[in-house]
């Protein structure tokens, strides 16, 4: 069953190997995914080429004029979508059903403390087990509102700079900083706190699947996320939302 | 199990050790890229630093030597006239005397130390410095070529632009022909290795030693620029007419004037001026 | 008498020989120059040269077909070095290019001269000064030399961009009376290479941070380096070669000022004095306006980085580098070039920047320890099972 995760989890082996499966991301999340993922890697790649050393730049050769061209093309087209992107998931969040559910789950409450807390307890092999965490715990929570905060001022910043003509030097001068450091910033959380989570924790190497199929094993949702698996077990309106049913001729996940 | 089990593991989980560093490395090299651009960027000035060296600003005269230190083109960057390649070029087979004397090495005769100097592109040090020692020797004059150290008695190209130097050339018993040297490069080179350690006396005696079969009196214009000169301009491949300029009015001309400004006098080789 | 006597044979000997050179070699000499002294008789033999006295290394070979092809080709070598009649060349003077040449320059009919340019510069940045404005190390100032070197004319080639046909043409229809495509192309040449920009960017940059880029050098008269530039998103794009990317003289010698005459930043002429600022970044007279819509706020901004100066005035204890006749150079030229509000500026971004490298250090730090528990715990809770 282990070495089953390597692969892709296709339907068929949904329905072949006699597991459940919850839904965890739904096609329209993973869509948004997937633009602001591919938007994040052009605009850090074209960005930080502004960075590079003098003797990389060299290596370019003739052609480094036009690639300097299409940078800021790809630059501020990949920064457009991923405002649009942003916009939209507010938009999501706050007209579209399976968006606010999302948003509740995702506000912080007074149990992500604690369960914070818990969780240090546990990695300090003062308590057993860690907390029983609902849909989304403190870690998914810290790094939502850290991409929330992230995406609004490098956008401000962004939009600054892209109208430099018309502000005073002085702020587009912050800006320049802002934008330059809370991108440093940005790269180096989603390598700490991200991609380990969904790439080299133990069991996860090479990588998540859910990105792409959306969906988690009932085994692995009721260990890591104990709470909210009970919770859907007690309530059949949840089950409707997130149990896959067997036998299903459609996705499951593209139900919202 | 045993023992080949517990080795037959770990070669079984190797492969994706391997795996998760290689797709780790880049990231951590991008993340460290990063954390330098932040951290590890240099304050443009540092003035700083300069407070805790306690060093002050070079202020007068010596900024001149760190001037010729940096200067690393051949052409200095004040020199008007466009230079070619052979002010440029490299020469591998130049002799050693030119690392310590440089690209000009005549200095003191001030009223023909240029036109001696541009002898040196196309002469070897040897040819006029080392006259007694060659009469002894038996020698003939070549051209090497100063790439691959060809020696040939054929004259390419013009007026000082030639792919070759003339070198005093030994006559051994063998096929091989052997450049006369009358400073020895392995002696030269550990002549440099050892100036640092040496006490001006050192330098003193490590000097005259090296120059011991230098001549006291070189080679003049007048011996060249004459029929039947001590080089035999027909050996070397020069057409007639190149002969007869090299020796023509104009040149023996010139150097007969010069004769009157300029006797040469015994060289030292700065012995008197060793001690610093 | 004797003296006198001897005096003669001497000057005898000279005059004789020196007619003997000019006229019985001539044949000898190529016919692209303009060699009627026959000075390339020495000065063609590549090794000709010596170390003068200051350490100089003194390079009199001349190459005959590049300088023939150079701006100066045209010129005897005694139209430069002038009262150059003797060999040895005992009587050398410097060459100087205010003085006037035996060339008729053709809209006045007046022999030509660079005194025009020669006295703009020397009353510009780069001059000498005089009086109580002198220099203090005139030594640090560029000759014309520095800048200047005898450039080759280009073969024709594009005006902003124009194709090689274009060219062609126009040059045909020019040799339609001017027989001599040799002149021709050399008259097309002179007029095209004051329509462009000789240099790339990249090579005025470095033309003049050879100088400017010098601590030492620019401390010595109270001024900063010029790594501020490289601290701009001008300096990025000229580092990848963009056509047009601002370099020194976009700002500093826009359209309409000379390279000759740049003057301090307090002057009222200079472009980047604040009164000129919106007209320098928007350039609307020039061939390319770069920002066309910049207000004044944002043309009388910092553009290069804060540096040494701003670094000294916002210590609090500028006493410390009082002994230091430089640095106190510099703090005294800072007082009166930066405004209290740059200075405001300069402090509050150095805040921002603070701030960031603590919270960044602050969160990636917490954030790795994190993960590490993590991984160990996620490590013990496969293995316990």
């Amino acid at each position: 069953m282990i070495k089953k995760r390597w692969f892709s989890r296709s339907k068929v082996d949904a329905k072949s190997d006699g597991h459940k499966y919850f839904v965890r991301l739904n096609f329209n999340e993973r869509v948004q995914h997937m633009i602001f993922l591919i938007c994040f890697i052009v605009l850090a790649i074209t960005g930080f080429m502004l960075k590079l050393p003098e003797d990389i730049v060299q290596k370019f050769g003739s052609a480094r004029d036009i690639v300097f061209f299409y940078r800021g093309i790809l630059h501020r087209t990949a920064g457009t979508i991923m405002i649009l992107v942003s916009l939209y998931h507010v938009f999501y969040l706050l007209f579209k059903k399976a968006g606010r559910r999302w948003l509740l789950d995702m506000l912080p409450k007074f149990k992500d403390l604690t369960d914070m807390i818990g969780t240090m307890l546990y990695y300090l092999r003062i308590k057993d087990k860690h907390p029983e965490y609902d849909r989304f715990y403190y870690k998914q929570k810290l790094e939502y509102g850290a991409l929330i905060a992230g995406a609004t001022l490098m956008s401000l910043t962004g939009l600054l700079l892209w109208t430099e003509e018309m502000w005073p030097k002085f702020l587009l001068d912050i800006a320049t900083i802002v934008h330059g450091m809370e991108a440093i910033l940005a790269c180096l959380a989603i390598m700490v706190w991200h991609m380990y989570e969904v790439h080299l924790r133990p069991r996860k190497f090479p990588i998540d699947n859910l990105w792409l199929t959306g969906v988690i094993e009932e085994e692995e949702l009721r260990e890591e996320f104990p709470l909210h698996y009970k919770k859907i077990m007690a309530d059949p309106e949840l089950k409707k939302v997130y149990l896959v049913p067997e036998h299903d001729e459609g996705d499951a996940s593209l139900r919202t | 199990m045993g023992r080949f089990g517990k080795i037959f593991q770990i070669i079984k989980k190797f492969p994706i050790f391997v795996l998760k560093f290689i797709y780790i490395l880049p990231f951590l090299l991008f993340g460290a890229w990063l954390l330098n651009l932040v951290y590890f960027q240099p304050e443009l000035p540092q003035v700083e630093a300069k407070l805790a060296e306690e060093s002050t600003l070079v202020i007068g005269e010596d900024h001149v030597f760190k001037k010729i230190l940096l200067q690393k083109d051949a052409a200095p960057r004040e020199h008007f006239h466009l230079v070619d390649e052979w002010v440029t070029r490299q020469d591998p087979m130049a002799p050693v005397c030119l690392t310590c004397h440089g690209t000009y090495p005549h200095s003191k005769e001030e009223k023909v130390r240029s036109i001696l100097n541009f002898h040196g592109g196309f002469l070897a040090c040897s040819v006029c410095h080392a006259r007694k020692e060659a009469e002894q020797h038996l020698i003939y004059f070549a051209w090497v070529d100063r790439e691959t150290g060809a020696v040939s008695k054929q004259a390419k190209g013009e007026y000082g632009k030639y792919p070759a130097k003339i070198f005093p050339i030994q006559i051994t018993k063998g096929a091989r022909t052997r450049i006369f040297r009358p400073v020895n490069e392995e002696a030269a080179k550990q002549f440099l290795t050892y100036k640092d350690q040496y006490t001006p006396d050192q330098i003193a005696q490590a000097k005259a030693k090296l120059h011991e079969h230098i001549s006291t009196k070189p080679v003049f214009c007048s011996d060249c620029h004459k029929k039947e000169g001590y080089l035999d301009f027909r050996d070397l491949g020069f057409a007639q007419t190149r002969i007869d300029h090299l020796n023509s009015t104009e040149i023996v001309g010139m150097i007969e004037k010069y004769k009157k400004f300029y006797l040469p006098s015994q060289i030292d080789f700065g012995l008197e001026k060793a001690t610093p | 008498m004797r003296f006198y006597g001897l005096l003669a044979v001497k000057s005898l000997v000279l005059a004789v020989i020196f007619v003997i050179l000019q006229v019985a070699i001539a044949p000898a000499q190529t016919d692209v120059v303009t060699d009627t002294e026959n000075c390339l008789f020495c000065h063609r033999y590549p090794n000709m040269g010596r170390y003068d006295k200051s350490g100089n290394k003194r390079i009199y070979y001349v190459n005959e077909k590049l300088f023939a092809s150079s701006v100066h080709g045209k010129l005897r070598c005694k139209s430069c070095h002038a009262g150059l009649d003797e060999i040895p060349h005992t009587n050398v003077k410097k060459v100087d290019c205010s003085s006037s040449c035996h060339i008729k320059e053709p809209s006045t009919g007046k022999e030509f001269s660079h005194a025009n340019m020669v006295d703009k510069f020397r009353a510009s940045v780069h001059g000498e000064g005089g009086g109580s404005k002198a220099k203090r190390y005139p030594e640090d100032l560029p000759s014309c030399k520095y800048c200047h070197d005898n450039p080759m004319y280009r073969a024709p080639r594009g005006v902003w961009g124009q194709s090689e046909a274009l060219i062609n043409e126009t040059l045909a229809r020019c040799m339609g009376c001017h027989t001599s495509s040799q002149w021709a192309e050399r008259f097309y040449s002179h007029f095209t290479h004051r329509m462009r920009k000789r240099r790339s960017q990249e090579e005025i940059v470095a033309l003049c941070t050879s100088c400017h880029e010098d601590q030492e050098k620019m401390a010595r008269h109270g001024l900063e380096s010029i790594g501020t530039y490289k601290d701009t998103f001008h300096w990025i794009q000229v580092q990848y070669g963009v056509k047009d990317a601002p370099d020194c003289i976009s700002c500093h010698i826009p359209v309409g000022y000379s390279a000759h005459d740049i003057r301090p930043r307090t002057d009222r002429i200079s472009p980047i004095n604040m009164d000129n600022r919106v007209k320098t970044c928007s350039n609307q007279g020039g061939v390319q306006s770069c920002h066309p819509g910049a207000t004044t706020q944002f043309a009388t901004g910092r553009v290069h980085a804060y540096g040494m100066k701003a670094q000294l005035l916002a210590r609090q204890n500028q006493s410390d580098f009082m002994e230091d006749e430089s640095i106190s150079l510099v703090i005294e030229r800072a007082e009166k070039d930066l405004s209290k509000k740059e200075l405001f500026h300069y402090k509050v971004l150095r805040l921002v920047k603070l701030f960031y490298k603590i919270l960044i250090a602050f969160v990636i730090g917490s954030m790795l320890i994190h993960q590490g528990l993590d991984y160990v715990a996620s490590k013990r809770q496969i293995k316990s099972r």
